[in-house]
């Protein structure tokens, strides 16, 4: 914990609802997919510098499908942790289905 | 004992229940009571006027967390679900293919098939559209008799236009649909011709739809019928009631928001010379009032398939639940001084587009146009104003959309 953490925007796209608020938070970081419609991740690691828009995005994604992650197997912010850090929210319980293939 | 018809029925002792929706203090107020229950039940039983009760819902925190919760589902058709005032038979037949009721799996399989004609990239590009359209409304507006009624004059064209440009909807049919949406949404016309009206809508649409089957072209209705005939679903109806959702689901709630938004905007005028001189302010500006005026209230309401404990009470199976998104949009833990209508402020938390799966499919193209109306409309005629006072103005106080039946103004 002592080095700056590496860190990684990630969407689960079975998630995403399309909604685009991610593109509208962190223009730099999500687009949407003219095929499909759903959020991708346009730059990875993640630059220091661009870590609040991320924060920013996830707590405004409707469908919770923006996180931070925070370098390898160190877990996973998600918008609902990083606003209230409470358990109360359901969807803080949902597993999450890790990253896609391709 | 959950699984009983009483489950439906939040409390037993209804007698005492307050009943929702609550009359607006003012046009620009919620009732105060409102506040209150945030402070001391947020989530509360109500009285509805269909006779059946509910939760309600009136903080941010717990609004947002029941949008999010799976366990809540949005069919409208369910038996208990929380309906404002009674409804006929009928209309359960005509919900075929209405995306806000459905649930997943169905929920994702079709709003799938629309999300990605509303990207923010594809409404950017629309921009130019959307702005010819407002010129085209002000410029008859300049050229006609004053004092005009904004809401025949700009607030409902700008939508209807701009929503037949995305559908691919010929320009000549625009006069019957508008008048058979007038009618379907009115309170004036009996429930038969309402009905009839939106049968007139379905009919229309499924013409055109197999029109478009047949000769496809660069728009939204003819991309929707490629979409559907490649996942092999060809079910007509789903589609008809997918494309009728998206004609009229942006028209009335876009245009009482330009019509409340320049209201308030003639009320603050030195928020309105601010944004006159700085139209980049405008995107913050359409954020609050969006927020401050949250017209679609009303159609925000689930019925729980689970048990749910939240905030020291217990939902019941089988209750309904209204998650007002205009009382969470007046939470002063999350806006500070929350009735001020502050065009500086940080309102992107507002869910007056919902939140969780269904929130607004539709968002960002009404950013859009609520963008280029009142940057447009402030730049072109700086002498606007009111013909009457603001008490003298119709209000929509019981629709389910809020909104004005007229707003005449001069220059
Ligand atoms: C100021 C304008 C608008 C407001 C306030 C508004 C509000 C809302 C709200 C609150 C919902 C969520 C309903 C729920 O959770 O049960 C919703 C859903 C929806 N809106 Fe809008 N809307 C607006 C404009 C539009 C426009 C312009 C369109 C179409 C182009 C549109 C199409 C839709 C659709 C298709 C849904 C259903 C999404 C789903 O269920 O997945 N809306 N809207
Ligand atoms: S905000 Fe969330 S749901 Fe919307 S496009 Fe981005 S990831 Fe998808």
């Amino acid at each position: 914990m002592s080095a700056p953490a590496v860190r990684r925007a990630v969407v689960d796209r079975d998630v995403c609802v399309g909604a685009g608020q991610c593109v509208l938070a962190a223009p730099d970081v999500f687009d949407q997919s003219d095929e499909d419609g759903l959020s991708y991740v346009l730059v990875d690691p993640l630059p220091e510098e661009l870590t609040p828009s991320v924060r920013d995005a996830a707590t405004r994604c409707p469908a919770r499908a923006v996180q931070l992650e925070a370098g390898a197997g160190a877990g996973a912010e998600t918008g609902a942790a990083a606003e209230t850090g409470t358990g109360a929210d359901p969807a803080a319980d949902r597993q999450p289905t890790g990253p896609s293939p391709a | 004992m959950t699984d009983t018809a009483d489950s439906a029925a939040p409390t037993e002792d209804t007698a005492e229940l307050p009943s929702f929706p609550m009359p607006r203090r003012c046009p620009f107020d919620l009732n105060e009571q409102y506040a209150e229950l945030r402070e001391e039940a947020p989530i509360t039983p109500v009285d509805l006027a269909s006779g059946r009760d509910a939760w309600l819902v009136t903080s941010h925190e717990h609004v947002r967390t029941l949008f999010l919760d799976p366990r809540l589902s949005a069919d409208g058709t369910h038996p208990t679900f929380p309906i404002l005032a009674p409804r006929r038979k009928s209309f359960d037949e005509q919900a075929r293919g209405f995306l806000p009721w459905m649930d997943p799996p169905e929920h994702t399989r079709y709003r799938r098939m629309l999300i990605n004609e509303f990207t923010v990239r594809r409404i950017r590009a629309m921009r130019p559209r959307v702005q010819a359209v407002v010129d085209g409304c002000i410029d008859r507006m300049e050229a006609g008799p004053r004092p005009v009624d904004l809401v025949r004059a700009l607030a409902l064209p700008v939508p209807s236009q701009t929503i037949c440009d995305v559908l691919g909807v010929p320009y000549e049919d625009l006069d019957h649909i508008q008048d058979r949406a007038e009618v379907m949404v009115s309170k004036v016309h009996p429930p038969e011709e309402r009905a009839a009206a939106l049968r007139d809508l379905r009919t229309y649409l499924g013409d055109l739809l197999h029109r478009k089957g047949r000769e496809p072209g660069d728009d939204t209705l003819s991309r929707l019928v490629a979409r559907h005939r490649a996942v092999g679903a060809d079910d007509h109806d789903h589609l008809t009631g997918l494309a009728l959702l998206i004609l009229i689901g942006g028209y009335e709630s876009t245009a009482s928001t330009i019509a409340l938004g320049t209201v308030a905007l003639l009320a603050h005028p030195d928020q309105a010379a601010e944004l006159r001189a700085d139209p980049s302010l405008a995107p913050k500006a359409v954020e609050e009032l969006l927020r401050y005026f949250s017209v679609a209230d009303n159609v925000t309401s689930r019925v729980s398939l689970e048990d749910v404990e939240i905030g020291g009470v217990t939902i019941r199976k089988g209750q309904g639940v209204l998650l007002s998104n205009a009382a969470a949009n007046r939470d002063a833990a999350v806006f500070p001084d929350p009735e001020t209508l502050d065009i500086h402020r940080d309102a992107r938390q507002h869910m007056a587009f919902g939140y969780g799966i269904h929130q607004c499919l539709g968002q960002n193209l009404a950013r859009l146009e609520l963008d280029v109306v009142f940057s447009t409309l402030l730049r072109r005629l700086p002498g606007l104003r009111l013909a009457v006072p603001v008490e003298d103005l119709p209000f929509k106080d019981d629709a389910i959309m809020y909104g004005i039946h007229e707003l005449p103004v001069t220059w």
